[in-house]
């Protein structure tokens, strides 16, 4: 048992300070984001941009839960499952559905980032 | 105990050392590109015991990193285990068949991943006492004439045919299957008639060539599937179908047999080695059935001949 309370409090300490980046970095992620969506409002068959999109939003979606941002993490997978089942259908209505929850994330970003 | 971690998120990567080095793991070596990894791994003096590799990365990802990994010699029984938070069974399968030994999804439990790590440095050091012992065996072989032989129920790993996997590999995969991918599959045993005779026939290189064609014959069969494929031991495989509606019956064994038929194993003395196989039945789980585990496919009814009836084959001139 001292092993693993050894873990968790090294581990611990890690994370709040990944935390902290993790939240610097949550910043220019939803802004990145906004700007995208923009572009591909604009493009719905901008390949280069939904790419960034599902990049970021995979990033979020690797680590937020085991940070400690729950809702943040399963908001971030199902934004990522979408984009992925989406895959090559680019009609401004698939684009708007796909995209829904990319807003609905950028909106929680913005929450965690607040607080 | 050297870890290589492949990530391109600079945070996912220092969250993965931070776990590995509060588990004790203090050996650790971090890049964040498969590319960086590679470069990494080729100017290393001292080989990696473990490799944990996230799938989605730009430019070489995890599992075409996977497969060159397993190209090299070095690194052919190293424990390497895909850390991602692709949770699709696509993906699960492609890094099993791209050589992972086991899978886990982000977001990982600390605690967890300390444990994994521990299970696959047991693995790493059983596969540096093997490749020590293969070794000696290949000096042994030189001065006598004989070589290493494996026991006829051992299940060695086939290398080198796509889709075909090591068993543990195959454990961890059907242990990484959720509820509905487990629904969704199919599972079936294939024999070697006469297995025993042909391991007390045959050296073990050449043993090792009829399974390997053997296992060949079978992705071969399966192509048209997504499919993984298990050596258990006894003339045994095990093959794992993704979807219900996917083609499992008399006519794939009629496939794999004729390729067989066609192209039999061909021993070092030159002579052909007929091989016949039968499929037991197959087993699709169903909603209250428990989920697939690879010692339940090998109950009696899965692994109860099919219709071809058995009959000794003996090697014949190519």
């Amino acid at each position: 048992m001292n092993d693993i309370s050894n873990a968790q409090t090294t581990i611990g300490a890690s994370v709040q300070n990944l935390r902290e980046r993790f939240i610097d970095r949550a910043y220019h992620q939803a802004q990145e984001l906004d700007h995208l969506l923009g572009q591909l409002e604009a493009d719905p068959s901008d390949q280069a941009a939904r790419a960034s999109v599902t990049s970021i939003v995979h990033k979020i979606s690797g680590v937020a839960k085991t940070l400690g941002f729950e809702r943040l993490g399963i908001l971030a997978h199902e934004a990522e499952c979408d984009l992925i089942a989406q895959g090559n259908q680019t009609t401004a209505d698939t684009t708007v559905i796909a995209f829904e929850k990319v807003e609905v994330l950028i909106e929680e970003l913005d929450s965690v980032i607040a607080s | 105990m050297q870890i290589l971690i492949v990530d391109d998120d600079d945070i996912a990567l220092d969250l993965l050392d931070s776990a590995l080095r509060g588990a004790g793991y203090t050996d650790l070596t971090t890049a964040m590109s498969g590319a960086e990894a590679l470069a990494i791994v080729e100017a290393t003096e001292t080989p990696f015991d473990v490799f944990l590799l996230d799938i989605q990365m730009p430019g070489i990802d995890g599992i075409e990193l996977c497969s060159r990994l397993r190209a090299m010699p070095e690194y052919e029984s190293v424990p390497i285990i895909m850390i991602t938070a692709m949770q699709e069974r696509h993906y699960i399968e492609q890094a099993f068949a791209a050589g992972a030994m086991d899978y886990i999804n982000k977001p990982f439990d600390p605690i967890e991943l300390g444990v994994r790590i521990g299970i696959a440095s047991r693995l790493s050091r059983q596969a540096h006492r093997v490749e020590e012992y293969a070794t000696e065996a290949a000096i042994l072989k030189a001065r006598t004439g004989v070589g290493a032989s494996f026991a006829a129920d051992e299940p060695i790993t086939i290398r080198d045919v796509p889709r075909v996997i090591g068993m543990t590999a195959m454990e961890n995969y059907l242990l990484r299957l959720n509820y509905w991918m487990t629904i969704n599959s199919k599972s079936v045993v294939f024999s070697v008639v006469g297995f025993r005779l042909i391991h007390a026939q045959t050296s073990p290189s050449d043993l090792y060539d009829v399974l390997s064609d053997t296992a060949c014959a079978i992705a071969n069969g399966l192509k048209h599937t997504k499919h993984l494929v298990t050596y258990v031991g006894d003339g045994k495989f095990v093959a794992v179908v993704n979807g219900r509606n996917a083609t499992l019956d008399a006519d794939t064994l009629l496939a794999i047999q004729s390729e067989l038929d066609q192209c039999p194993p061909i021993l070092s003395s030159g002579l052909e080695y007929p091989v016949q196989l039968n499929m037991g039945a197959v087993y699709t789980p169903s909603i209250l059935s428990v989920p697939n585990r690879l010692n339940l496919l090998l109950g009696p009814q899965q692994l109860a001949p099919g219709t071809n009836q058995p009959r000794e084959r003996k090697p014949t001139a190519a």
